[in-house]
């Protein structure tokens, strides 16, 4: 299928939904095991997807020369966190995680940005 | 269940944590317990305040007082994890009323269905299912693995409710020879070149495996983080099945190789799932269910007791399917374990709460352990097992105590 992409819905879904529900929800049998069938009635909380925005600002890369290649081919698929939380490793396993991004992932790395990305992880998060 | 609806354990939570630390996140920040471990606690659109591990995309992690809350984890408390660039996809392409499941692939007969065409035209069932990432804990594992660090807030136990996955796959009559089954959600890179996120299982394990197409999560409409509008619910199964805002499901006659099943998520291919720290296995396998797992809730490490006073204590179990059989607790740091009470049984793929009065008599250090087993006699290494991917922690936790 392909999700629609129009602007969100009219709030009628909703009033519709919560007439709907308001109609009494029937008590519910614990599942001891597996599912167990249940009477058909409407999800209970209308779409509220006007309110459905991320919280501003994302942590990024310093805006310094060593941290350049990370804003450049890093950033791009995700925020700076996903290295600031990261534990110490060596340098072998940081050139490996760049190479996983690269080839198995796919990620849009050249060639020669590498050895500057691996630079930035070593001094940053490598073990001593 | 209500919060607050159990007198268990509150009184005592609360006077534990007036004379010691609770971990409770008055905060607008938390620290893990290990090295780069301070993460800040986020609001985000229909959650509380939750423990941000990444912002883009997000992964955010259940405080874990929550799990002493109630055994059903509330909505607004339900870890939320995406893995690619483009999530999560925004409302806009989420309107319920223009929303379609697409069972399509090798079946006799395609299907496009709308909400309302799949909660009125198969039988609608609920089951009460913990969800765990994978890499749950993973920031705990010695010595340290690259991936997401959490600590133990990635999991949650809901109520959910939907249709059966095996009668939805049925209705469109899979063509002899039909081998695996692909789920697709909005899970979705901003990059070509980067394997959108499917995942696969065996057709018969599909048939099988008691999955739900689910729309509803403790009584509520899913939230959006929590993959609104339908997801899969594969209960017993890691949170990486779990596809959410599911919008396809293909079904094909071969062995799907996608980078999500190969080489992502995979594991040791030996019963514990586990090699010496630092080695490679021979060979693996896609990550699948549960291991045991059990925790203390009603007290948080390093918190003070004094002695001669009664507290219950309180916790969690669960496991893949086969229901927790007993939880055993020590309270010396392992040296001697009694059975605890097991609480009311919510089905074999929830929480088990159990609990389990203590006096502590001696002044001093001391710490508790938990170690659930479960109806095959499974339970939990008193040392941690080690794989590369630090997926499927399930040590015999450990809570340091101080009674005064």
């Amino acid at each position: 299928m392909s999700p629609s992409r129009r602007p969100k819905s009219s709030p009628n879904v909703a009033v519709a939904w919560l007439a709907a529900f308001s109609v009494g929800m029937a008590v519910v049998a614990l599942a001891a095991v597996g599912p167990v069938a249940v009477p058909e009635e409407p999800p209970r909380n209308p779409h509220v997807a006007d309110a459905w925005t991320l919280p501003a600002g994302e942590p990024v890369f310093p805006a310094d020369e060593e941290a350049m290649p990370l804003r450049r081919h890093c950033q791009l698929c995700h925020s700076s966190d996903y290295i600031s939380t990261q534990p110490r490793l060596s340098r072998k396993a940081w050139e490996a995680n760049v190479e996983k991004m690269r080839s198995k992932y796919g990620a849009p790395i050249p060639t020669n940005a590498v050895p500057a990305i691996v630079e930035y992880l070593v001094k940053n998060h490598g073990t001593p | 269940m209500h919060r607050g609806s159990r007198p268990w354990d509150r009184r005592n939570f609360l006077r534990a944590g007036l004379i010691g630390t609770t971990g409770l996140a008055l905060a607008d920040s938390v620290e893990m317990p290990f090295e780069f471990g301070s993460r800040p606690l986020v609001k985000y659109p229909q959650k509380r305040p939750l423990i941000r591990l990444t912002t883009r995309p997000p992964q955010l992690e259940t405080p874990f007082e929550v799990f002493n809350e109630s055994l059903l984890t509330p909505n607004d408390a339900f870890f939320v994890r995406y893995h690619l660039g483009g999530s999560p996809p925004p409302a806009s392409v989420l309107d319920p009323k223009t929303f379609r499941l697409a069972v399509a692939g090798t079946v006799g007969k395609e299907l496009s269905l709308s909400l309302e065409e799949l909660r009125n035209g198969f039988e609608n069932v609920e089951v009460v299912a913990v969800n765990q990432c994978s890499g749950n804990s993973r920031g705990y594992f010695q010595p340290r693995i690259p991936g997401g660090q959490s600590g133990h807030g990635a999991m949650g136990c809901a109520r959910w409710r939907g249709v059966r996955l095996a009668d939805v796959l049925k209705a469109a009559s899979p063509a002899a020879g039909s081998r695996q089954v692909l789920f697709d959600g909005l899970d979705r890179p901003l990059v070509p070149t980067i394997p959108d996120f499917v995942k696969s299982l065996e057709l018969d394990e599909a048939l099988d495996s008691g999955g739900l197409l689910a729309w509803e999560m403790n009584g509520e409409a899913l939230p959006w983080l929590n993959g609104y509008p339908l997801r899969l619910v594969l209960p017993g199964h890691y949170g990486t099945y779990w596809i959410k805002h599911l919008h396809s499901v293909r079904l094909v006659d071969a062995e799907f190789k996608g980078f999500w099943m190969n080489p992502a998520y995979r594991i040791p291919d030996d019963p514990c799932a586990h090699v010496e720290p630092g080695m490679t296995p021979k060979r693996t396998v896609p990550i699948r269910r549960f291991n045991v797992r059990s925790f203390l809730t009603s007290l948080s490490s390093e918190a003070r007791l004094r002695s001669g006073d009664e507290t219950l204590l309180r916790g969690i179990a669960f496991d893949g399917g086969a229901g927790i059989r007993e939880v055993l607790v020590s309270t010396d740091d392992g040296r001697s374990w009694s059975g605890a009470a097991l609480g009311r049984d919510l089905g074999r793929f929830a929480f088990r709460e159990w609990t389990l009065a203590w006096k502590p008599s001696m002044a001093g250090a001391t710490a508790v352990k938990v170690r659930a087993v479960n109806r095959l006699g499974e339970s939990q290494p008193m040392e941690p097992l080690w794989n590369p991917a630090g997926y499927m922690r399930n040590v015999v936790e450990r809570t340091p105590l101080v009674v005064l």
